[in-house]
């Protein structure tokens, strides 16, 4: 692989161990997969940053870096932490869970991270073309997909390894011949954020692996097209999806040329959707989730106000409304209103182990929650609309 | 069978190569002949894997690295709680196992032919050494 002088400098150990070491693993990584030399990448987004995650070893790591001196060289975001400060019904974390958290979010900060979220385009909105190093699936598919930004699918240690090193093998997703689609979808108009959700999350089980041009989702709102971009995500390794009259890159590519066409029948959504639908009464303690990925600062200045004044009547029911964390440090609770509804920032329901809370079923509007929650926070999941989740709270919408 | 155990030679390619100078790298061979997800089939702290069998001080084999890239922290944890293998060797160059070796310290090897997983199997526990890019029994 070709270096500059200045990487050889890095790479002999001229700006410390910690950054040789970080930069010998992207060479080898590019090396893997055939990159010819690194690209200077603007921002950098962590993922792994739950400790039901990474656990001990990963807090280790973490505590190793900075005891050897790792700063971040670019501006990076890292994705949330596990909800260790919140409790169910009055019940929370045990204090080890929590101290360990606090030292895997301390570790981050005092690299350097600015802000916990999944939806890091919220806080810093790369410009076309701009090389990033993204984790975090749903950051990197709206990053190439709706901003026509540039960055690879990396795992939560190369992206962490990247953001100190300020670099990435140039290959993949950075070099505009790769970034092509394979397989033409044609999608029914969603209804609702949810439905996009789904269509998304169907959408990745029809194209696995290939990068694929989608058509009919020209004209929904840029909430939509993050649900579906999370759906697609869960079931799928693509890196991108072409978005028809989206996509900046949609110039370069001339549809006709694709060979393979599938069409993805309204029927398969309406019918997963009743099938993941929650039944009326919860069968045991039920929380409610909004924000996967994070609700933006302009949904949240929506909805606060009217959470204030809610009173719900509900039973062994919460909801959360989440949030990206983007001034340190973060607050614990932003708004709540009786207990029952409470606004947060910087946490993610999903990597947390929401059975120790005693919660048994999570109901939310997101395609990529109801796949994830049964497996990393050990709970039943169930897909509603955003609005009628909001309406069951008392909390309606206006603007 | 003796003779022909003897004359096994195992070509290998370099992917990683340890900080510390080693002549050799010995160890018991642990041969797993599916793709391993560090993150659950292998527990950091204890070196142990699902069949019970620990890893530590072993040459361990394996086709290729699945899973969430939280696996190199795995590979990273058994190098921090004094589990780790003395070398990696697998088929394929997947970037869990990379990351992992390289923050780990731990060197890591290319089988050049893949097909000699299912051969080596009945070989486990037997102390095997790498020198010069080559996987020889140990005489």
């Amino acid at each position: 692989m070709y270096l500059t002088k200045e990487e050889e400098r890095v790479l002999r150990g001229d700006e410390g161990e910690v950054k040789a070491r970080a930069l010998k693993v992207i060479v080898k990584i590019g090396e893997i997969f055939g990159a010819e030399r690194l690209v200077d990448v603007s921002h950098a987004h962590v993922s792994g940053i739950s400790y039901f995650n990474i656990k001990k070893y990963g807090v280790k790591f973490l505590e190793d870096l900075v005891s050897n001196g790792a700063k971040f060289s670019v501006f990076t975001t890292a994705n949330p932490y596990a909800a260790h400060h919140l409790s169910y019904n009055g019940r929370g974390f045990s204090k080890n869970v929590i101290d360990y958290q606090e030292r895997i979010i301390n570790a981050l900060i005092s690299m350097g991270a600015r802000a916990f979220t999944c939806a890091p385009y919220h806080i810093r909105r790369p410009k076309i073309g701009e090389h990033l190093a993204w984790a975090e699936s749903n950051a990197v598919l709206y990053a190439n997909s709706v901003l026509g930004a540039k960055t690879n699918r990396e795992g939560g240690p190369l992206a962490l390894l990247e953001a100190i090193v300020g670099k990435a093998p140039y290959c993949g997703m950075h070099v505009d011949e790769e970034r092509w689609p394979s397989i033409l979808i044609r999608v029914p108009k969603p209804r609702s954020l949810s439905e996009a959700a789904v269509i998304g999350y169907l959408t990745g089980k029809i194209s696995p692996s290939k990068i694929p041009y989608v058509e009919g989702l020209s004209r929904v709102p840029e909430e939509w097209l993050k649900a579906f971009l999370a759906g697609v995500g869960t079931s799928s390794s693509a890196p991108m999806v072409f978005l028809e009259g989206i996509t900046p890159d949609c110039k370069r590519v001339r549809k006709d040329n694709i060979q393979e066409r599938v069409r993805l029948p309204e029927e398969d959504v309406k019918s997963f959707i009743r099938e993941h639908s929650p039944p009326q009464e919860a069968t045991g303690n039920r929380l409610y989730v909004i924000g996967c990925p994070h609700v933006s600062k302009e949904e949240i200045r929506k909805i606060t106000p009217h959470v204030r004044g809610t009173c719900s009547n509900a039973h062994n029911e919460e909801l959360w409304i989440i949030t990206g964390c983007f001034s340190l440090p973060c607050s614990e609770i932003l708004a709540s209103a009786n207990g029952k509804v409470k606004i947060v920032e910087g946490v993610c329901p999903v990597v947390t182990r929401l059975d120790l809370l005693g919660v048994e079923e999570v109901v939310a509007d997101s395609a990529k929650a109801l796949h994830y929650l049964p497996r990393l926070a050990h709970v039943k999941a169930f897909i509603m609309d955003r609005e009628e989740i909001l309406k069951r709270f008392g909390v309606r919408l206006r603007g | 069978m003796d003779d022909d155990t003897a004359n096994i030679i195992i070509k290998l390619k370099v992917i990683v190569e340890s900080t510390q100078q080693h002549s050799e790298l010995c160890g018991a061979l642990k041969v797993v002949d599916h793709p391993i997800s560090f993150l659950g089939d292998i527990d950091a702290e204890s070196g142990r894997m699902r069949d019970g069998d620990s890893v530590k001080g072993k040459i361990l084999l394996y086709p290729t690295a699945v899973g969430s890239t939280v696996g190199s922290y795995v590979i990273y944890g058994l190098s921090r709680s004094g589990n780790a293998p003395v070398a990696i060797v697998t088929c394929n160059e997947d970037v869990v196992t990379t990351v992992g070796a390289i923050i780990a310290d731990i060197p890591l090897y290319k089988l050049m032919d893949c097909s000699v997983i299912n051969d080596l199997k009945k070989y486990n526990g037997r102390v095997f050494c790498i020198r010069d890019s080559v996987l020889v029994m140990k005489k």
